[in-house]
Parts: structure tokens; C-alpha cells; sequence
């Protein structure tokens, strides 16, 4: 019934005036699957995007979303494709319920469904109690779940969210996680892109490197290469104590200049067991923070070679 | 489905206070001016001792002062509708949707003319009373009402295409006002300033016995300049006054506009010697040739908004996003 490749791109290219976005971006990416779209900020990640959204057109090359050319035939991409921008607004003087029954006449859906539809999103996201209220009320995290119904609600084959996750608390992190998961489940493709990227390492099945324009190529998670370490940074009351008792773990301790330390670590597993060490050793440890993941170390190391 | 988007826009301008309070200033001050008029026109025509209707005076009036404040009004409605919409990340979406350009545009258009018919019909109490002191026909207060509304779609159109074609938000607000300055107030003053291009022509008129021969500027093509003048359109399509006991700031309008187009088409004068008793029929009116101007600008501002919304997007201005 559907495809089995969701995105296919071959030799994409955009740039806007004289900066380049894209430059002969390649990429396969199956459908059904969870895939993290990961690179460094401007890498064309946002650009990518939007082509695959059917609303900006590319310079050169060729692209299929859900095996439809999104220059050619945008609409019929639009009703396949559920679209989380960076950054969106809402409608400040609607409702959340009127809000989503606005998308739902978009898509147009029959005007007796579109209440139905609408509450049934709302619960999903959770957003039930706000159905009433003016969406201007709602925190950021409530928008971006609000946002993210809003995409759903004509129910896409293909999910592609830009930086879904950027300036929400852990909780509300946690909570978007368990929404995509819960999508792919019913067989949703999702396309997911970040920067941050060890909250994508544990939802997403297979990454999508981009960096300066082009592909670095499409990975399963599992089967990463993994010579990239986690750094992870410690801070304790005695910075000294901390940092012998690094040194006796047998790891190496970078000094940060604001006191805290720096240690590269196989990954969390191992980042744990530093941690334990420290604490039996009693060193009162304040800070324990993962500042760069496996995965951020595996691409990292993936852009070193070109 | 893009009733659903009209609804939208009218519910989120209507839950805003600022249109109520906008609305009450503008009768307010509509009622204050059709009763200055009204009080001033009273007085003069006990001074002159004559019978004098001040319903036309009134009405007049009142047709003025609605289309120059909706000069005012109406460009607001829709002169950051589309980058104000891309400013604040809303645009995006919803052209993600099944919704066309077309369907942005044309909710966005009759969203803006629903709100700006609110705001002229809201004063047909004003014109009733005018008309309640005499000398108003029905068919000229439909006409100025009709022209009324046209205007306001004109108006609108302008401040669509600025709101497209300007990224800022502030400057495409600024571009629609110079845009319905440049008609309503600019074109008179072009052709003023035209004139003084124009070539003088000897005319020769003989009344009775006399021949007198005088130099006049030629008009020519110039009247064009006025046509599309929406206080020009407005006071030559209403039907003439048949009673001539009144004084019509309209009608004082439509002499001086169809005066241009008089010269420029009477040969008969020019050239040959023409009589003052074989008086040139009324100079055939402006307004046609204006309105179909006008609908050409409405036509084009509608292409470049549609132009603009276009997806998926080629070209876009420095420092323009999609999202």
C-alpha cells in the first residue's frame, strides 16, 4: 500500500542569494521508521525540510516524498505529510479546540467530524483542559503539543518535525518523545531533526547525517560506528577532590575554566559507574550532565572525514 | 472549506476590543460631522431667505467623509495580513494545508470587506436622516453606497499586495497608505502639475454678435489622471441633482471632474467657432474609465498576492523565510 522509501533525494541543491543551503544533497530514507535528521546548525536541515513539505522549491535536483514530487504536485504532498516547523505561531484570538477545527476544515474534512477530531487530538496531546481557553495562554510546551496535533490532524503518512524538542523542559521532552513513539507505532514514517542529539538516540531507529549542505549518510542507530566517546561534565563542592578521584577511576579529567570538569567516557553506562566512584569515594558531587552523546561523538568523528 | 477561514479571521478581529472601539469612534465622528453640516447648511439657507433642502448637503457630506475616513480605516484591515501572518509563523502552516493561494487570498479579501462593509453600512442611519430632510433619490444613496464599498475593495487589494510584497510589516502598512494617497490625493495633484505641460490653444467663441478668441490649455489624455480618483468616481457615478436649490459637495465634484473631460472632447470648440447658445450636451462622465482602472489595480494587487504565495516558494526576498 505505501512505499517503501518515504524520501528519496537525489543531487538537492537551494541556496538563498548567495549563501547555499543545500549542495547536492542525496539522501533514502524508508518509510516506517523513526529517522533523526542531524546536523549542526545551518547545516540545511530546516531547508531540507521545507522541500520535503512541498512548500519552498528547489534550485536543482530531484525529490519524492511518499513517491510524489513535491514541486510538482505540493497539495497532494500536503495531504500526505504532517509539517512541525521550527518555530510557528498561533492563531492568538482562537481556541484550542477552534485552532484545530480550523486545520481540520483546511484538510477539509466534513464540518461535522472536525469537533470530534479536534478533541480526540487534544486528548492525545493532553491538552484537553485547555480545549476552551484562547491558545495564547498555553506555556511553550503546551504550544509545541498543541503544534504538533495540529500536524496530525489529517492524519499523515509521514511526520517531519524541525527541531521539535528545542527549548522544552526534560519533562515536556520526555512527553513529545512518547508522542512520536506513539505515531510510529501505527506506522507513521517520522522524519525528526535536532542538534541536540541525545534526545533523538533513543527514540530514533536509523540517523541522517547532514552537515554543510550534504548528506553524511543514513545509519542505523544500533550499528553506529561507535569510536565517538560521551563527554560528560562533573561538578563537586571540592574541585580538587573531584578531580583526583577522576584520576584514580582511571579516566582523564579536562579542567573547565568555570571549575566544573570535562571526561571522556566510553558511554553512559561507563559515565554511571564514574559516578558511583566518585560518591564512594566521597566526593560530594553536585553536577552530572551528559554534554556530548555517543552518537554526537560518532558524527563528530564522520565529519572529520570528508 | 475556506468559510472556515473567514469565520477564523472575523472571530479573532472581533474578539479584539480595538475593532469595537474603533467602530464607536467612527460614528461618533460621523454623527458629529452630518450634524455640523447639517447645522451649518440650516443656517445658510435662513440667511439667503430661499428655500433650500439640506438633505443633499447632508448626504453629500456624509458620502465624503465616509470614503476619506475609510481611507484611513480600511488599509489597516489587510496592509500586514500576509507578512504580519509570515512574522509570527502562522502563514506557514496553513499554506501546508490543502488551502491555495488563491483560498489564502480570497478569505484574507472578503474577511478585510466583510469588516469595512460593517463600518459603511453601520452609517445608513446617518443617511436616512439626510434623506429624511428631502432631496435625496433612492438610486443615489444605492449608488453611493455601492461606490462606497467598491472603493473599500480597492483599498483592500492595496493593502494586500503591500502586505506581500513588503517584508516588514511597518513599511507594508506605510506602502498601502502611499498607495491610496497617491490615488486619492496624488492623481489630482499630478494633473495639476500636467497641466502645466499642457499647450495653450486659441478658442474662439462668438456670443450674439461678438467673436472672442482666448488661449486655453489643452487637457487632452490628462482627465485619465482623474478618472481613477475614488472622490472623483464616487461624486460623478451618483446620479445628478434634479433640484436646484441645494448646494451638493458631490455636485461640485462632478462638474469640475466631467469640466476636463468636456474640453478635451469638443473639437467643435477648438478649432471651429463654435456658439454659446448651442451649448455642448453634459460632458460624458469619468467614472467608467476610472472604475475600470481601478479593477485593474484590484486585478493586479490580487496577481502579485497570489504570486507570492505560491508553493512550493522559488523566489524569495533578502532575508525572506518560508516558516
Amino acid at each position: 500500500m505505501t512505499a517503501a522509501v518515504a524520501i528519496e533525494a537525489i543531487g538537492l541543491t537551494r541556496s538563498f542569494g548567495r549563501s547555499p543551503a543545500l549542495t547536492g544533497y542525496d539522501v533514502e530514507i524508508p518509510a516506517r521508521k523513526i529517522t533523526a535528521l542531524v546536523g549542526p546548525n545551518g547545516a540545511g536541515k530546516t531547508t531540507l525540510l521545507l522541500i520535503l513539505a512541498g512548500l519552498l522549491a528547489p534550485d536543482g535536483g530531484s525529490v519524492r516524498v511518499m513517491d510524489i514530487d513535491p514541486v510538482t504536485d505540493p497539495f497532494e504532498v500536503h495531504r500526505l505529510v504532517g509539517w512541525m516547523p521550527d518555530f510557528f505561531g498561533v492563531y492568538e484570538g482562537l481556541t484550542a479546540q477552534e485552532y484545530l477545527e480550523l486545520f481540520a476544515a483546511a484538510f477539509r474534512m466534513p464540518t461535522a467530524d472536525r469537533p470530534t477530531r479536534a478533541s480526540e487530538l487534544l486528548e492525545l496531546v493532553d491538552l484537553l483542559e485547555f480545549r476552551d481557553r484562547p491558545v495564547h495562554v498555553l506555556s511553550r510546551g503546551q504550544k509545541q503539543r498543541l503544534g504538533f496535533a495540529r500536524a496530525l490532524v489529517h492524519r499523515p503518512r509521514l511526520l517531519l518535525l524541525d527541531e521539535p524538542a528545542s527549548g522544552l523542559d526534560p519533562r515536556a521532552r520526555v512527553g513529545l518523545r512518547d508522542l512520536i513513539r506513539a505515531q510510529a507505532a501505527e506506522g507513521v514514517s517520522i522524519v525528526v531533526s535536532s542538534h541536540i542529539l541525545a534526545e533523538l538516540e533513543e527514540v530514533a531507529e536509523l540517523v541522517a547525517f547532514v552537515d554543510a549542505g550534504t548528506s553524511r549518510g543514513v545509519h542505523e542507530i544500533d550499528n553506529l560506528p561507535r569510536h565517538g566517546t560521551a563527554r560528560w561534565r562533573f561538578r563537586a563542592l571540592d574541585a580538587d577532590a573531584l578531580q583526583r578521584s577522576i584520576v584514580t577511576a582511571g579516566a582523564a579529567p579536562a579542567i573547565d575554566p568555570d571549575g566544573s570538569v570535562l571526561v571522556e567516557v566510553a558511554d553512559a553506562t561507563a559515565a554511571a559507574d564514574l559516578l558511583a566512584h566518585l560518591v564512594r569515594e566521597g566526593v560530594r558531587v553536585t553536577e552530572a550532565t551528559p554534554e556530548r552523546s555517543g552518537l554526537e561523538g560518532a558524527f563528530m568523528a564522520m565529519g572529520q572525514e570528508p | 472549506m475556506i468559510d472556515a477561514l473567514i469565520a477564523s479571521e472575523l472571530k479573532q478581529r472581533m474578539r479584539g476590543k480595538r475593532w469595537w472601539i474603533l467602530l464607536g469612534v467612527w460614528m461618533l465622528l460621523l454623527l458629529g460631522l452630518v450634524a455640523l453640516v447639517r447645522a451649518g447648511a440650516t443656517r445658510a439657507a435662513e440667511f439667503s431667505g430661499e428655500f433650500v433642502q439640506v438633505g443633499p448637503t447632508m448626504f453629500g457630506s456624509l458620502a465624503l467623509f465616509v470614503l476619506g475616513l475609510s481611507c484611513l480605516v480600511v488599509p489597516s484591515l489587510t496592509a500586514t495580513a500576509i507578512n504580519g501572518e509570515r512574522d509570527r509563523g502562522t502563514l506557514a502552516v496553513l499554506q501546508a494545508t490543502l488551502y491555495r493561494p488563491k483560498d489564502v487570498l480570497l478569505a484574507k479579501f472578503s474577511a478585510a470587506f466583510v469588516t469595512a462593509a460593517v463600518f459603511v453600512l453601520a452609517t445608513i442611519p446617518l443617511a436616512i436622516w439626510s434623506a429624511s430632510e428631502g432631496g435625496v433619490s433612492a438610486v443615489r444613496a444605492v449608488v453611493v453606497y455601492v461606490v462606497l464599498l467598491a472603493m473599500c475593495a480597492l483599498f483592500i487589494a492595496i493593502g494586500l499586495a503591500a502586505s506581500s510584497l513588503v517584508r516588514r510589516p511597518g513599511l507594508s502598512a506605510l506602502a498601502a497608505y502611499a498607495g491610496v494617497f497617491l490615488l486619492t490625493a496624488g492623481l489630482p495633484i499630478l494633473f495639476g502639475l500636467s497641466m502645466l505641460s499642457a499647450t495653450p490653444e486659441p478658442v474662439t467663441q462668438r456670443i450674439g454678435d461678438e467673436v472672442i478668441t482666448y488661449t486655453e490649455p489643452r487637457i487632452g489624455w490628462r482627465w485619465l489622471l482623474l478618472a481613477p480618483d475614488p472622490f472623483v468616481i464616487l461624486a460623478d457615478a451618483a446620479p445628478r441633482q434634479r433640484s436646484r436649490f441645494v448646494s451638493d459637495p458631490l455636485a461640485v465634484i462632478r462638474e469640475g471632474a466631467r469640466a476636463s473631460r468636456q474640453q478635451s472632447r469638443s473639437p467643435v470648440f477648438r478649432d471651429g467657432v463654435g456658439s454659446a447658445e448651442e451649448a455642448p450636451p453634459e460632458p460624458p462622465p469619468l467614472w467608467p474609465v476610472g472604475l475600470a482602472i481601478d479593477v485593474g489595480v484590484i486585478a493586479l494587487c490580487c496577481y502579485e498576492v497570489l504570486r507570492k504565495l505560491h508553493v512550493p516558494a522559488r523566489h524569495l526576498a533578502p532575508g525572506e523565510r518560508v516558516a
